[in-house]
């Protein structure tokens, strides 16, 4: 046995005790416990439901493989999953990771921090203060059984993780009859939970971008023979790296960035980098052949890393077959800068593909869905221009072309979704919205 | 670091015992007392936030006068004395005690606020209140049925087949209540909400009615016409305990078809409901005080009242009308609802009165004298009276106002001197509660910040520099001990009790009630339970019979929206709702519209709204909300002018049927996007 919260979901009301408790404990302005509420907009059809989370201190905690720094340690007495405040570099990985979106990122202090158990409180023999100032008892720390039985709410996350919490659920979590019912319906309102910016992870895009450039321009200037130009070259390699770090929240812990590459993707991701600047720089400057075949390699391994880090939190099969991710766009990029008509057709048809397939799956914002078919006519054109030769390799259609990856990468960005507690919720009513449609 | 128990004073149902733990004159912890069987699991959020309201940055801890050019300046302790003494001395010599105008709120309760009475006794009197603006009519109407006003212990609902929660929302304003209704819940019993909202505790129920607001005595007289023609009731009950029930079932007129257009209820769901409660054995109610707020508030909770008794459910494990448990009020020589109330005969010439809820009108209107002054204590009248700005005009042509206050609330702002009121941890006190049948004792555990000064000793200094005389058991000394043997004083004689036996933690009444009337006994003028009553008649003109009586909103085409305003878990009345803790984990106050009206009017969330009707207008924040039905509009109650509050400037000073309550739940309004 272990101890966890043990939660249940037919005693709580959301009335957010639990929040105030953690936040005047620990004296903190940010609140890492939220109420996590089905149904919030109360919609007439479904039934409100609530759960009260915050870090549930896996035993296999993803927040600490997958940041780059190190910044997170188990205790190994309590099981305690903390972050180091003073180790941990602001990157925000772990927010990705986390399904149950526990780390909370301090805009002021430029890290992240989460729930720690109120371990000052487990000494003394108290409960954390959360499950100590419930006022209805539904949630509570203590032993619990080792391993969860079943599924307990449709819409919590599962994973590997074995989360020390344990939920007892609503064994039919009806909705009340409610009557009259024309009085709560039929103007539904469903409130827009507002759309997605990508251009918040303007530093991320920039980085990604400008590093897909550098290793198309190495290796097409590999196949064409001719040395890449070395201004063009550092400029993108070395504003690629100094983009990155705009990311941070703490800049200057940035060299703790690849101290993880044995278990985070991005911490490989950054060493990577490292790496192929290092090569690149020696095969630009030296002009060796040798070299530049390395470089290759190291940049096509960079891009699989890259790819890697966005695949390892958002699992799905959409994704690793993206239109966007760097390793595709990567290869027909130096295609189209080689002039490999052949190569270009092949890695543009799965792109075609992959972009279509979206299309039909989704039913997106129509602006969206109008940039998803100006991508393919902007691919469209390229490959015909190469094909015909017809105004290629003019500036105009390389721009054209450029434009469309870039395109593509926003769309990557816009498309990321990790895993996460807020888009099962989302996901669930819709479906349970439509079933009731349909029923 | 020291640990003691306390309780928490406010004006809430729960009346939560917890722990404090106190580090250098700061609390540190506040944690839950498990031995209040009602409240074992600890205070609710408003509770947990007194960590941060004991200390905060924003109390006023320094007596401030209001300056020549209107701001205020702080002033020492004595000198605020002083300027009181000297004006109280010559008010009082020119126009008599009578135009002074004590008022008191709810803010905080505990023995020690009768020393105020016996100050403004000595002084000669003052004008007060009559009435309360919370729960009277209510309390008036069970009083005159069951003849005294007390049910089972909280957590005997556990033990209910049904749950009947009328007009009461305990997800907000009574949480501990809902670990009791999740018990009963888990053993299969079926937890029914008559609520116009879908409100928090309407999420955990198995059906939801909405009827229109204000008829629920149609709904509940219809369902009493249901189960007696339906031979649903319980015979040998009645039979046996009840008075007045031939002349009930002759009068009922109310059809299940005449409800339906009343209420807007489905007739078929009242017969379902009317079901419910014949078969619930046992069923217990829980009706609210929001529904008792209605001009028709007594025979609305008299008439729902009747359900309980025709179904026999009074007296029993699982059962009853939980309304109000006054079994803890011992101490009160005359308990509520009569204390509202007091033969004002008797009471001469200390006592001139003016109605609580037409506070300002009556203010405006006395003469013989006029009153010149006022003393405001524990209450926020700016924020809560109905007709708020009568209340603002006759504030604003007095000379002289004092106001004793933790914060800068509306009525603050107003006032020219403002005493710095205690924190409860600052005094120690005995409080009851209308819930649990717990008495308790709170602490002194803090030492008053800057030049905090509680009530007692600031009467006893004012009597001191006024000359006052009055018996010294009345007005004690200040210092804590002397609070403390003034308390011990206070309660010999009441039951067994003594202030230790207090001093380890809540005490239950000695020989309460577990099961309320369970021994059968009404304190009625016949000994039963009274379904007809003359004195209901005799006292205030009402049908000696539960009846219902429409409220006729003659503006209804110029103001079509039922105007809601709830208490909310985030305040206590016009309370909490400035600390930041409470805020951080709050939404903002906002006016709640459904998206039907809100689309017939072009509004959409966040849009600044105008609400106005022919008594007055406020502006605030929309937003659409799934939880309130079309026709009505909700905004709680409490928010300060300042956040977008204030709606009792939209209330009409008009009293309930009984008892002299407000009856604020009566006010339709108009909602118009601000341009």
């Amino acid at each position: 046995m272990r101890n966890g919260f043990i939660f249940d979901e037919n005693k709580c009301v959301g009335c957010k005790a639990c929040v105030a408790a953690c936040m005047l404990e620990n004296g903190w302005t940010l609140p890492p416990r939220t109420i996590f509420t089905y149904n919030s907009d109360a919609h007439p059809f479904l039934p409100v439901t609530h759960l009260s989370m915050a870090c549930n201190h896996c035993e296999r905690p993803v927040c600490s493989d997958s940041c780059p720094a190190k910044a997170f340690h188990t205790e190994s007495a309590t099981g305690i999953v903390l972050v180091d405040e003073l180790k941990c570099i602001g990157c925000r990985y772990c927010k990705w990771s986390c399904p149950y979106d526990a780390p909370l990122f301090d805009k002021t202090k430029g890290v992240v921090m989460k729930c720690n158990l109120c371990y000052q409180r487990l000494t003394e023999g108290l409960t954390p203060a959360c499950a100590s100032a419930c006022p209805t008892g539904a949630l509570d720390y203590n032993e619990i059984p080792e391993i969860r039985e079943g599924k307990t709410l449709s819409w919590f996350p599962e994973t590997g993780m074995n989360p020390s919490i344990r939920i007892k659920s609503v064994p039919k979590p009806g909705r009340p009859v409610i009557i009259p019912e024309s009085r709560f319906s039929p103007d539904i309102f469903v409130s827009d939970k507002g759309a997605k910016s990508v251009l918040s992870e303007w530093s991320l895009i920039g980085f990604t971008c400008l590093v897909t450039l550098s290793v198309a321009l190495l290796i097409s200037s590999f196949i064409r023979g001719i040395p890449a130009d070395i201004e063009l070259f550092f400029t993108l390699t070395l504003l690629a790296g100094l983009i990155s770090l705009f990311h941070l929240g703490k800049v200057f812990r940035a060299w703790r960035s690849p101290t993880n590459f044995t278990a985070s993707p991005l911490s490989r991701e950054i060493a990577m980098y490292l790496i192929y600047l290092v090569i690149s720089s020696a095969a630009v400057i030296s002009k060796n052949s040798g070299f530049t075949l390395a470089a290759c390699l190291a940049g096509l391994i960079l891009l699989t890393a890259i790819d890697n880090v966005y695949t390892f939190t958002d699992k799905r099969l959409e994704m690793k077959f993206h239109s966007g991710q760097t390793f595709l766009t990567g290869l027909i990029v130096a295609s189209f800068l080689a002039g490999f008509v052949y190569s270009f057709l092949f890695i543009g048809i799965i792109k075609l593909i992959s972009t279509a397939s979206y299309i039909a799956r989704n039913t997106d914002s129509p602006a969206n869905i109008w940039l998803r078919f100006f991508r393919i006519a902007i691919l469209i054109i390229s490959g015909a221009s190469m094909v015909t030769g017809i105004s290629y390799p003019e500036p105009a259609i390389a721009g054209l072309f450029l434009s469309g990856e870039f395109i593509d990468r926003l769309l990557y960005y816009y498309d990321f979704n990790p895993l996460n507690i807020n888009t099962l919720i989302s996901k669930q009513i819709n479906t349970d919205l439509n079933e009731k449609k349909r029923g | 670091m020291e640990e003691f128990i306390t309780v928490c004073p406010r004006n809430c149902y729960s009346t939560c015992s917890f722990k404090v733990q106190i580090e250098n004159n700061r609390i540190h912890r506040i944690l839950p007392y498990k031995e209040n069987l009602a409240t074992p699991e600890g205070p609710c959020i408003k509770g947990l936030s007194y960590s941060e309201r004991a200390h905060s940055p924003h109390r006023i801890i320094h007596p401030l006068l209001r300056t020549a050019d209107g701001s205020f300046k702080q002033i020492d302790i004595d000198h605020a004395l002083d300027i009181i003494a000297d004006k109280l001395t010559s008010l009082k010599r020119t126009y008599g005690p009578h135009c002074i105008l004590w008022y008191k709120g709810s803010g905080i309760s505990g023995l020690t606020n009768e020393i105020g009475d016996a100050f403004w006794r000595s002084f000669g009197g003052a004008t007060t209140t009559y009435g309360n603006l919370c729960w009277p009519a209510g309390l008036e109407a069970v009083r005159l049925t069951l003849g005294s006003v007390k049910h089972n212990a909280p957590w005997d609902l556990e033990n209910a087949a049904a749950i009947i929660i009328w007009g009461k929302n305990p997800a907000e304003t009574n949480i501990q209540e809902m670990a009791f209704i999740a018990s009963a819940r888990e053993k299969g019993s079926r937890i029914i909400v008559i609520d116009p909202r879908r409100t928090p505790t309407a999420d955990k129920a198995d059906m939801l009615i909405s009827p229109v607001p204000g008829t629920d005595g149609a709904l509940a007289l219809a369902i009493a016409r249901i189960l007696i023609t339906g031979n649903l009731t319980d015979k040998s009950f009645i039979e046996k305990y009840v008075y007045g029930f031939n002349e009930f079932s002759d009068n009922l007129s109310i059809t299940v078809e005449d409800a339906e257009n009343i209420t807007g209820v489905p007739a078929e769901i009242i017969t379902e409901i009317a079901g419910i409660i014949a078969s619930g054995k046992p069923v217990t109610f829980l009706p609210g005080f929001g529904l008792q707020r209605h001009k028709n508030g007594g025979q609305t909770i008299r008439s729902i009242l009747s359900l309980a008794i025709l179904t026999g459910n009074i007296g029993k494990p699982g059962a009853g009308f939980n309304y109000a448990n006054l079994q803890s009020y011992i101490f009160d020589p005359l308990k509520e609802p009569l204390s509202y109330y007091p033969d004002p005969g008797k009471d001469l010439p200390f006592r001139r009165v003016i109605s609580m809820t037409k506070l300002g009108r009556g203010m405006l209107s006395v003469r013989n004298p006029e009153l010149k002054a006022a003393w405001i204590e524990r209450g926020n009248p700016l924020v809560q009276s109905p007709d708020t700005s009568a209340v603002r005009e006759a504030f604003s042509k007095l000379e002289f106002k004092v106001v004793v206050e933790q914060f800068m609330t509306d009525t603050a702002m107003t006032a020219d001197i403002i005493l710095p009121a205690k924190d409860m941890f600052e005094q120690s006190d005995i409080v009851s509660s209308y819930w649990s049948p717990y008495v308790q004792f709170k602490p002194a555990v803090l030492q008053p910040e800057g030049e905090v000064m509680p009530e007692s000793a600031i009467y006893y200094h004012l009597a001191g520099r006024l000359s006052l005389q009055y018996d010294s058991d009345q007005i004690p000394e200040p210092g804590n001990q002397n609070i403390e043997k003034w308390l011990e004083r206070r309660i010999r004689g009441f039951s067994a009790l003594t202030l230790n036996d207090l001093r380890n933690g809540p005490v239950p009444v000695p020989g309460y009630q577990v099961i309320a009337y369970g021994d059968m006994k009404f304190e009625t003028p016949s000994g039963k339970i009274e379904l007809f009553s003359a004195s209901a008649t005799l006292k205030w003109g009402i049908a000696p019979l539960p009846e219902y009586v429409p409220d006729n909103q003659e503006d209804k085409h110029r103001y079509p929206l039922i105007f809601i305003t709830p208490n909310t878990s985030s305040r206590i009345h016009s309370q909490f709702g400035n600390l930041d803790i409470i805020k951080s984990v709050s939404a903002v106050p906002a006016l709640e519209i459904s998206p039907a009206d809100a689309s017939d009017r072009n509004i959409l969330s966040g849009d600044i709204v105008k609400i106005f009707n022919n008594v007055g207008e406020i502006k605030t924040i929309a937003r659409i909300s799934n939880r309130v039905p079309r026709g009505s509009v909700a905004i709680p109650n409490g928010i300060w002018t300042n956040e977008g509050g204030g709606v009792n400037s939209l209330v009409s000073p008009e009293e309930t049927d009984i008892g002299y309550g407000a009856a604020f739940h009566d006010s339709m309004v108009e909602v118009m996007k601000v341009i």
